[in-house]
């Protein structure tokens, strides 16, 4: 069986043993385990150790983040570094001084081997090394060479996404034998057992109802789901880590196997998770510090790059629908009708009359993609689609020539390389002919001004953007605005896709400086779904249907009288474009025109002008001119300071 | 059977589903397909290898038994596991004779680099052979692939045994 290389395997087999579990020599008496308390306590208080058991301060005290009693050798041990670390010593010395070997299951050197291997190493133990045979063989199959972060950026038509997602991916030893497809991917995630409506999803989710764990699955399997399902371009980047490093992370994964850390969807989420497993690579590590409110996915890959974990020769890997716009921009016009009518009419291959200027291998490989599309996203079922996608197949086999098709181009910057997703401001203003100094702030994520690198262009997301005023009427600081959600993806329309354009806009918040802040708030929801044209890289134009609730006293700027509704209720159109007339220049106009028919009546205009020069990744200086025109009107101007951070 | 082509119905991607959905595509590498080795390859036991897998604690979540079936020492098992879970990418990349798939499964076979070369331009020439029709199973393929190595010069010594 030539296939199996039996020695070369085996080979391979005994140098990764010899790697990690060295020799089974005859035991030697051990050396010092039995350290001082003063010893004891100083090592209770090291990073390594509070990583090694998760451990984080709290204002009330120290606990784990693991959230399973059997993980901890103490019964204190989820709150107390020392006790949990003395039993840890305990342990150890039980193990070493046994008479007879003890099972695997109840030697540390099997159950703990990372905390065992860091003892070793911090107090210079002499501790000698024994076959684990369950941990060994996992080892084995394992085979750990070296360690990416992967990170799917955000897909299209899903805003949402834009948190994305990330995890591990563990290479072979030897990556000719294992390829990367069948390495392991090492993924933290919600054990949701059962299909769960959105809403209640994201409420557990957010208040840590779901319990988490590590789990390996193979790397094709990720990219089914993220590359070919949800069609999000992935981001492989090599980590830079040290043969010891990666073996303690490979340790600490089998001492994590089965443990339950609570999910929580804003900060110990996945991407989290992933930074507290690799922290155990070194000592020093404590890559989760300054992720306890929020860990987007992206911005953990900035802390590993910030501690150079990273390398910066990250491997693109394009998503279905990125490379299936791709393929149709590569094909010309005579292409894509023949391509157009394989897809729609369904003809047979064997009926196509292709021009001269047609390849045909290339007109094949873009029918069967497009109508593989149309079968996994866009409702063509699998009736309809089987016979003509295994036709077009064979068709293709037949033709021995290429089809010129290249990959889909790199993206100049990745993801993690572009401005940061937190947004401080600083802006002076005047609206209503009164001045005012305003201070700004929101945790993420991406407004369609910002500099686009390493974004999508045509999408932003906004989320809790909160805005204080100092204005010389009132002579105080007030909480002007918060700008609760404000999401838009302006998709533009292809060859391929015949795709929404739609947005949404939650807010509440005050309109009028000369008005007092009681009667003078309104909370508004908006909604809008259309088209979009062109790539906000260069120009974007978007036309969309619009509604509109408003609700509160100010609720259409009117002062208040008997006859006065504080709500109404409209529709009507909205467009703008966005133009990036000079790099890092971004200018763009939105208006609506809106018919309130319920509620208070009346007809609303409200204009916005925006100009945005992106001087640097993280600073920007944004001038903004807003009119709202509705029985009375309402402008502004804003000369903003913006920083990322 | 499994049906080529039967790709799920999970596309509609609801908020943060990303986040937690592994998408149980079928039974894969985990404890399921081993329970289920002898198991008849239907659809519906491919579901229960699944369901098996969640009640075990999911199929990814089994850290000890997530990479059994996976490693190339497995032989006809990882060959067999692998056309299971990746028959779409394979069809296409043997009808444009190359591609990462492809390679990848000539690989976990045991092939060097010249016999992976004639291995891709033999499946793309018998590509109607290899994907016989439709709803071929990966079993079928495997057996189809393995007469197409047989009968072919350059590949006769890495036919399966």
């Amino acid at each position: 069986m030539p296939y199996l290389m039996p020695n070369f395997k085996a080979f391979v087999c005994l140098l990764l043993l010899s790697f990690f579990s060295t020799a089974y020599a005859v035991e030697k008496p051990t050396n010092n385990l039995t350290p001082n308390l003063a010893t004891l306590k100083k090592l209770s208080q090291s990073n390594a150790w509070w990583r090694l058991v998760h451990y984080k301060q709290h204002t009330y005290g120290v606990r784990s983040q693991v959230d399973q009693a059997d993980f901890f050798l103490h019964s204190w041990g989820y709150k107390s570094p020392l006790e949990e670390l003395t039993a840890t010593f305990e342990q150890l010395k039980a193990s070493l001084n046994s008479p007879t070997l003890l099972s695997q299951n109840e030697d540390l050197r099997c159950t703990y081997p990372a905390r065992v291997n860091w003892l070793a190493r911090t107090l210079d133990l002499d501790i000698p090394n024994r076959t684990c045979t369950g941990l060994d063989k996992w080892l084995g199959q394992v085979d750990a060479g070296s360690l990416s972060m992967i990170f799917p950026s955000a897909y299209m038509n899903n805003a949402s996404s834009m948190f994305g997602h990330s995890f591990l991916r563990i290479e072979g030893s030897d990556r000719s034998v294992k390829p990367d497809l069948i390495a392991h991917a090492i993924n933290f995630a919600a054990d949701v057992s059962e299909a769960e409506g959105g809403v209640s999803y994201a409420v557990k989710g957010m208040f840590g109802f779901y319990p988490g764990y590590f789990s390996l699955q193979p790397y094709y399997e990720k990219v089914e789901e993220y590359n070919h399902l949800e069609n999000r371009d992935m981001w492989e980047y090599p980590m830079n880590l040290t043969d010891a490093g990666l073996a303690r992370v490979v340790w600490h994964m089998w001492e994590l196997e089965r443990v339950r850390f609570d999910y929580w969807f804003f900060d110990e989420n996945c991407s989290y998770q992933l930074l507290a497993l690799v922290s155990v690579a070194e000592d020093h590590l404590n890559l989760t510090e300054g992720f306890d409110l929020k860990a987007l996915p992206v911005d953990t890959i900035r802390a590993l790059d910030k501690a150079n974990l990273i390398s910066n020769q990250a491997k693109y890997r394009p998503s279905f629908a990125t490379q299936l716009i791709s393929m149709s921009e590569q094909a010309n016009p005579a292409e894509l009708t023949a391509a157009k009518q394989l897809v729609f009419d369904y003809l047979p291959p064997s009926e196509l009359e292709l021009d001269t200027t047609a390849n045909p291998a290339k007109v094949y490989e873009l029918a069967y993609e497009w109508l593989n599309f149309r079968f996994r996203h866009q409702g063509v079922t699998r009736d309809e689609a089987a016979k003509q996608l295994y036709t077009l197949l064979v068709a293709r086999s037949k033709v021995s020539q290429k089809s010129g098709l290249i990959p889909s181009a790199t993206p100049a910057v990745s993801p993690h390389k572009g401005h940061k997703t937190a947004q401080f401001a600083v802006s002076l203003g005047q609206h209503k002919k009164t001045n005012y100094l305003q201070l700004s702030a929101k945790p993420s994520y991406h407004g369609r001004y910002d500099a686009l690198d390493g974004y999508l262009p045509n999408a932003e997301i906004n989320l809790l953007e909160l805005k204080l005023r100092f204005d010389e009427e009132s002579k105080d600081v007030t909480p002007w605005h918060l700008n609760i959600l404000d999401v838009g993806n302006y998709l533009q329309s292809s060859p391929i896709f015949s795709l929404a354009a739609w947005r949404l806009k939650a807010e509440v918040g005050r309109t009028n400086p000369l008005v007092s802040s009681k009667d003078d708030w309104r909370g508004r929801l908006g909604g809008g779904y259309g088209r979009a044209w062109g790539s906000s890289e260069n120009l974007m134009g978007f036309l969309m249907l619009a509604g509109e609730l408003e609700v509160g006293p100010a609720a259409g700027h009117l002062k208040l009288n008997k006859n006065n509704q504080n709500w109404a209720l409209g529709a009507g159109v909205t467009g703008g474009f966005v133009w990036e007339p000079v790099a890092n220049w971004r200018t763009g106009l939105d208006a609506s025109y809106l018919g309130f028919a319920t509620g208070n009546k009346g007809a609303m205009l409200k204009t916005e002008a925006t100009v945005q020069w992106n001087y640097q990744t993280n600073q920007s200086l944004r001038l903004q001119g807003k009119w709202e025109e509705r029985q009375d009107s309402n402008g502004q101007v804003d000369l903003a300071w913006l920083k990322f951070f | 059977m499994k049906k080529m082509l039967a790709a799920t119905a999970l596309a509609v991607a609801l908020p943060f589903a990303a986040v937690a959905n592994a998408a149980p595509t079928d039974a894969g590498c985990g404890l399921g397909s081993v329970l289920l080795a002898d198991a008849p390859d239907t659809l519906v036991m491919n579901v229960l290898g699944a369901t098996l897998n969640m009640t075990s604690g999911n199929q990814t979540f089994g850290m000890t038994t997530g990479t059994l079936n996976c490693s190339t020492a497995n032989g006809v098992v990882a060959l067999q596991t692998f056309i299971n879970d990746n028959l779409d990418t394979l069809a296409v990349d043997a009808a444009r004779g190359e591609g990462e798939s492809l390679n990848t499964l000539a690989t976990i076979w045991g092939m060097d680099d010249a016999a992976k070369a004639s291995f891709a331009k033999a499946t793309q020439v018998n590509f109607g052979e290899v994907f016989s029709s439709d709803s071929v199973t990966a079993e079928q393929v495997l057996e189809n692939m393995n007469r197409v190595v047989s009968e072919d010069q350059a590949l006769a010594g890495y036919k399966l045994s």
